[in-house]
């Protein structure tokens, strides 16, 4: 797909495409509402959609150029939290996966066996296996944290905890 | 009006009132630092409580808890680069690159001064603009408050330096993922997909943790195991909280400037603190000589936001106390305390009960000077967790992170919101895209809208030609210019 045979497209083309593509389908769906209702939508995203097309044309057409420089360097110009430029791209990528797995099973913790027993189970096995800590560590960190969320979140704040889908199941 | 103040003075500066006040500032600054929680919660905790108070000390306590939370916010944004609400989002930009070069202490010594001092010129200005806060509102009307957001969002969008075409298009993507919901002048639903938790919109903290706090969270933990946050310099003499006393001094013009654009857009309905942080820190970085090290951890980029947070506060107040119309969601549970206190808030707050709103006023100033000193002593310890293998911190702030986004409306969609945008902020930061436009293109969309709605079907094409729209207009156009040239020489250097 790049211009260039054999050059990588850049990331922020990929971005530049999806943003291009939520907000051609949130204009495009705006059509179907009335005058006054749709008016700002397309106000705010006729506009943003004509700068996303020329951002992804920019992209395009750098694809080549920006995989010869091989650097992010050309990312330095944006104001953010610049990402940390020691580590290489394929190994950022690999952690992020990684920790992503970690989050990713977190949330499927809460939803199959519920927040409260979910969260010392997330602390006590990310503390051993990724962080490498002792047991006895890991259970008294993940002690302590259930007993905050329980304190503060159930006793105090009465918050109302979505039913896990493992009790549903057994009701 | 010298009778109120004697009076007021006389009810503040009694033993049990300034035991509330503490106590409120203790609690506030507790329940504060958790990410998300903030003093919306726990005054829905307290309001049974407090209702059953005298009014002046219900007041009192209310102002302590309240106005501890714009300073204890900045804690978690700091030191770990999490937002602890949607009014330290900016913060985060140059306070959690201070903390990882291993200045979390001064970073939080400038934050908390700034924050103090903030609150005070905001306290000070509502104050003295009491009498004439009437005439000053009514000289913005839908078309000057729809021309402040636009400049605000345009601003925030061009500080994007070496991107602004990237800049307008995310802020353009914040404005319509705002848009998701009712639409605010005719009720209709857009694009909810038939999805009841979308009917609302989306609420902004899951989206703020998701595109702020988890890819930092990722990054933090790149490192091998037993990295610190701090692992990026040593802890010098440069990074002691006095160092930040010194910087805000440094910068005293800043931090006045800063406050005054709080304190105004704090007075301007519906615009509150989360907008003026980055206007602030917008300011902060347009009128800066040298920009270069802004995002990678500029305390300039701590001082302002931090004043200006404060500052809007008292705005906020003086909007819900003068005229009933809460400027925030916490300023609506205020109001609703003093509704159950048999307080009405309005013009009657400024003639039959000036006292109380003088009480109100002492208490800012006080809860202020009470939340810097508190936060400020124990700065060195906060900034000691910097130091704690990050690999240990980082499940407990994911349970946290999860924790806050989940309180928001107590939906599964929190969880998926949080998810969901995690995943496009770590690709948006990894690919050079700018983050913060998003979030405020969100904040400031239902208020662009409604005003929008109001100025086209109220004046037609003839609100192009009032002159503070005029003056909006060029400023906006201005800063546009301005951004494109230098991106322009920028590129023709490189």
């Amino acid at each position: 797909m790049s211009k260039k045979s054999g050059n990588k497209l850049d990331p922020s083309f990929w971005l530049a495409l999806f943003f291009a593509a939520v907000i051609a389908i949130l204009v495009g769906t705006a059509a179907r509402l009335d005058w006054d209702t749709r008016l700002f939508p397309w106000a705010i995203g006729i506009p943003a959609l004509a700068l996303a097309v020329r951002q992804l044309l920019t992209d395009w057409r750098g694809a080549g150029a920006n995989a010869e420089q091989g650097e992010a360097t050309r990312y330095a110009g944006v104001l953010d939290i610049p990402v940390d430029q020691s580590i290489s791209p394929q190994e950022m990528f690999r952690h992020t996966v990684k920790t992503a797995r970690w989050i990713f099973a977190f949330a499927f913790g809460i939803w199959f066996f519920g927040f409260l027993i979910s969260i010392p189970l997330f602390v006590f096995f990310y503390l051993v296996y990724e962080a490498q800590a002792r047991k006895p560590v890991g259970l008294i960190i993940a002690g302590l944290t259930f007993l905050f969320v329980w304190g503060m979140f159930d006793r105090l704040m009465h918050l109302a905890w979505p039913e896990a889908a493992l009790f549903t199941l057994l009701r | 009006m010298l009778d109120a103040v004697v009076t007021a003075t006389g009810e503040i500066f009694t033993f049990s009132r300034m035991a509330w006040l503490f106590g409120g500032v203790l609690l506030g600054s507790v329940i504060g630092f958790v990410p998300g929680i903030g003093g919306r919660t726990t005054l829905a905790i307290l309001l049974p409580f407090i209702v059953k108070m005298d009014p002046a000390s219900a007041l009192v306590l209310i102002v302590g808890i309240h106005a501890i939370g714009n300073t204890a916010d900045t804690i978690p944004a700091i030191l770990f680069g999490i937002p602890g609400s949607t009014s330290a989002t900016a913060t985060v930009m140059d306070g959690f690159p201070m903390a990882k070069k291993g200045e979390a202490e001064r970073a939080m010594g400038a934050s908390f001064l700034s924050s103090g001092i903030g609150g005070l010129i905001g306290a000070f200005t509502v104050l003295a603009t009491i009498p004439m806060i009437r005439p000053l509102i009514l000289t913005f009307g839908n078309p000057e408050f729809f021309m402040t957001a636009i400049l605000a969002i345009v601003m925030i969008a061009l500080l994007t330096g070496g991107a602004p075409v990237k800049g307008l298009i995310v802020g353009g993507l914040g404005l319509l993922i705002g848009m998701i919901g009712d639409a605010p002048q005719t009720g209709v639903q857009r694009w909810t997909f038939d999805q009841l938790y979308l009917s609302d919109g989306i609420p902004l903290i899951p989206i703020a943790l998701g595109i702020f706090a988890i890819p930092e969270l990722i990054d933090m933990t790149l490192g091998a195991t037993g990295t610190r946050i701090a692992a990026g310099g040593p802890i010098t003499s440069i990074s002691t909280k006095w160092q930040g006393v010194k910087d805000v001094a440094a910068h005293w013009w800043l931090l006045v400037r800063s406050s005054f654009i709080g304190s105004w857009i704090g007075i301007l309905p519906g615009i509150g603190s989360s907008s003026a942080i980055w206007l602030a820190y917008g300011h902060a970085v347009q009128s800066g000589k040298d920009k270069e090290n802004f995002g990678k951890g500029d305390v300039r980029g701590v001082i302002a936001p931090e004043a200006a947070n404060n500052a809007s506060d008292a705005g906020d107040w003086c909007l819900t106390l003068a005229f009933g119309i809460p400027g925030s969601a916490t300023m609506s549970l205020i109001m609703a305390a003093m509704l159950l206190l048999g307080l009405t808030p309005g013009p009657k707050m400024l003639t039959d009960h000036l006292h109380l709103t003088l009480v109100i006023v002492w208490s800012l100033v006080l809860a202020n000077l009470m939340a810097t000193g508190l936060c400020f002593a124990f700065t060195r310890q906060l900034a000691g967790i910097t130091k704690l293998p990050v690999h240990y911190l980082f499940p407990v702030l994911i349970v946290l992170i999860f924790l806050a986004a989940y309180q928001s409306t107590a939906d599964w969609g929190d969880l998926v919101a949080l998810l969901g945008f995690s995943v496009i902020g770590v690709c948006m930061k990894r690919s050079g895209w700018p983050r913060p436009p998003l979030i405020v293109g969100m904040v400031l969309q239902r208020l662009a809208e409604t005003y929008f709605f109001l100025t086209t079907k109220l004046y037609g094409y003839s609100w192009l030609t009032r002159p503070i729209v005029i003056i909006l207009f060029g400023l906006t156009v201005w800063t546009i210019v301005h951004a494109v040239r230098r991106h322009s020489k920028a590129k023709a250097r490189a």
